[in-house]
């Protein structure tokens, strides 16, 4: 219950941040759009109806962002169009990330040589240094410019053809899975590392079980609890931080509208994403927080 | 320790370059459509873009901003964390008041909320720093916070106060040094985020506008043109691997001292 309070208060302040920063700011979009050389009176015409901030909390709350300023389309139905490219995308890089992640920690763990650490230190430090657009990049030169093996752009929708869909998303999911896994390489070595040294990991490896069910089912269950938190956050993340990546690929989601909402100084587009961006953050926190205790108390720790 | 003076040295050279090159390369911002994206040569090294002007000329201007965006990111995160985190010191109506903001600021995605400040100051280089600090103060203010907290308990820090020691003099002369590395790679780690940040925010159009040489701008460029020319993609990705290479190496060799 107070999980839930403290929830409800940080959603309000967010919404408070996001209404002062369209609201108060000083970037006129008006003027940004037509230039210098024009009245007064013009910019009045395109200036947003000024909207009380409890006036915009009740109609955020209601889904209702507002029109968007440039097509007039509802920002709300812009929005639930685009949402499902993204939320594929986010979700297959996530799992890239933890696969290319675990594979990498197991092999420096399991088979400690100067080869396997090297490979995990300059794979962590490369992650994390790689901003996912920069490979995106570097992919489509590789394998669209030089190779001719992929195409460098496009989406096809699952529902249509689910092959082709997995097909387009593969570089988009690779540069985002990549450039997210240095830190799950980082945090599954060090947690690894502390678990794989303590008394019960001896026990299982003396009663002759394969070091595949060490890893995973005995130390794995014992991070799990950390792994949950990072995946979450990161998913979030990796949700929000598509845009270049989405741009770069022309895919159809919620980054490539940012990408348009900011060129074309969209700001009802932008809060509605800000908002719904952070909703899913508290959101899915809480709910990470609520199932871990709920865990806890069954496992009597 | 290796890693730091190898993070170190390379960003020596990086910022000397972009401060002493400047006046021997061509002006970054001329145009010459007559030589519109011809491939590197002995002329141009790094080749031309879309409206001929020179690639290494723009990438070491660029370098300089982004350096510059950088440094004043770090800089104003850490005049307002570091004083505001001290003050969380004690419990207190202050501790709690500042950091419930931080957990609202947390909890709102860095990189969207940096686009809505950035766009909403209309973009450039003041609104970029004003955005890219906004998004690094929280995480900040915690981390300096809940070492200060750690040290602040420790039994010298206790023995001091015993001594009747000022609580000030505890403060610059024992609690500051022992927050100092952790503050460091916290800096190293701002520091190599804005430069990232910058360049995608840029990339995307809501960064620094099209006309000033950055790293994401001149991206954003070859990515339209990318299969004519790859120049344009190349060297500025290059010097944005290298600076957050070398930023991250001074992080890690500061962190497993």
């Amino acid at each position: 219950m107070a999980k839930l309070a403290s929830m409800l208060l940080t959603l309000i302040g967010v919404s408070f941040v996001v209404y002062a920063a369209i609201t108060y700011l000083p970037g006129s979009r008006a003027q940004m759009l037509m230039g210098e050389a024009v009245g007064e009176s013009a910019y009045q015409r395109m200036a947003i109806p000024h909207v009380g901030y409890l006036e915009w909390l009740w109609r955020a709350v209601h889904l209702d962002f507002g029109v968007s300023s440039f097509g007039s389309q509802d920002v709300s139905s812009l929005i639930a169009g685009r949402i499902g490219a993204s939320l594929l995308l986010s979700l297959l890089s996530l799992a890239l990330a933890l696969v290319i992640s675990y594979a990498v920690v197991r092999l420096a763990l399991q088979y400690r040589n100067p080869f396997t650490s090297a490979l995990y230190e300059t794979l962590s430090l490369t992650s994390l240094s790689l901003p996912s657009f920069i490979l995106s990049l570097a992919l489509v030169l590789v394998f669209s410019v030089a190779l001719g093996l992929l195409p460098s752009g496009g989406y096809v929708r699952f529902c249509d053809n689910p092959v082709g869909c997995l097909a387009s998303l593969a570089m988009p999911a690779i540069s985002l899975g990549f450039a997210h896994s240095g830190l799950f390489m980082r945090m599954m070595h060090s947690s690894f590392e502390r678990e794989l040294s303590r008394p019960y990991v001896m026990l299982a490896r003396a009663k002759g079980l394969a070091e595949g069910r060490v890893f995973a089912l005995h130390a794995g269950v014992n991070i799990l609890d950390e792994m949950t938190t990072l995946c979450a956050q990161s998913l979030v993340t990796i949700f929000s931080s598509s845009a270049a990546v989405e741009y770069i690929y022309s895919i159809p989601g919620l980054g490539a509208l940012t990408v348009t909402a900011i060129a074309r100084r969209d700001m009802p587009t932008l809060a509605a994403l800000v908002m719904l961006a952070s909703f899913s953050s508290i959101v899915l926190s809480t709910a990470c927080d609520i199932t871990m205790d709920a865990r806890h108390r069954r496992v009597g720790t | 320790m290796r890693k730091t003076a190898v993070g170190m040295v390379i960003l020596v050279i990086l910022s000397l370059a972009f401060v002493i090159l400047p006046p021997f390369l061509e002006d970054a911002y001329e145009v010459d459509m007559s030589r519109r994206l011809s491939c590197p040569s002995s002329g141009h090294p790094f080749g031309t873009d879309t409206l001929g002007r020179d690639v290494l000329a723009r990438v070491v201007t660029g370098g300089r901003i982004s350096l510059s965006v950088g440094f004043l990111v770090t800089l104003m995160t850490l005049v307002t964390a570091l004083p505001s985190a001290l003050a969380c010191l004690h419990d207190g109506i202050v501790d709690s008041v500042l950091m419930r903001i931080c957990d609202i600021l947390k909890a709102l995605p860095s990189t969207l909320l940096a686009i809505l400040l950035s766009v909403a100051m209309g973009t450039g280089v003041v609104g970029i720093v004003i955005a890219l600090t906004a998004v690094n103060i929280p995480q900040t203010a915690r981390l300096i916070r809940a070492r200060a907290r750690a040290v602040d308990s420790s039994l010298f820090v206790m023995a001091k106060r015993a001594m009747g020691v000022e609580n000030w003099r505890i403060l610059t002369g024992t609690i500051l040094p022992h927050v100092l590395p952790s503050l460091l790679v916290q800096c190293a780690f701002v520091f190599s985020s804005s430069i990232l940040a910058e360049a995608a925010l840029s990339f995307i159009g809501a960064g620094l506008p099209a006309a000033v040489p950055s790293w994401g701008g001149i991206l954003a460029e070859g990515r339209s043109v990318i299969f004519e020319g790859w120049w344009l993609v190349v060297f500025p990705s290059l010097f944005i691997l290298l600076t957050v290479i070398a930023l991250n190496l001074v992080a890690d060799g500061i962190e497993e001292r």
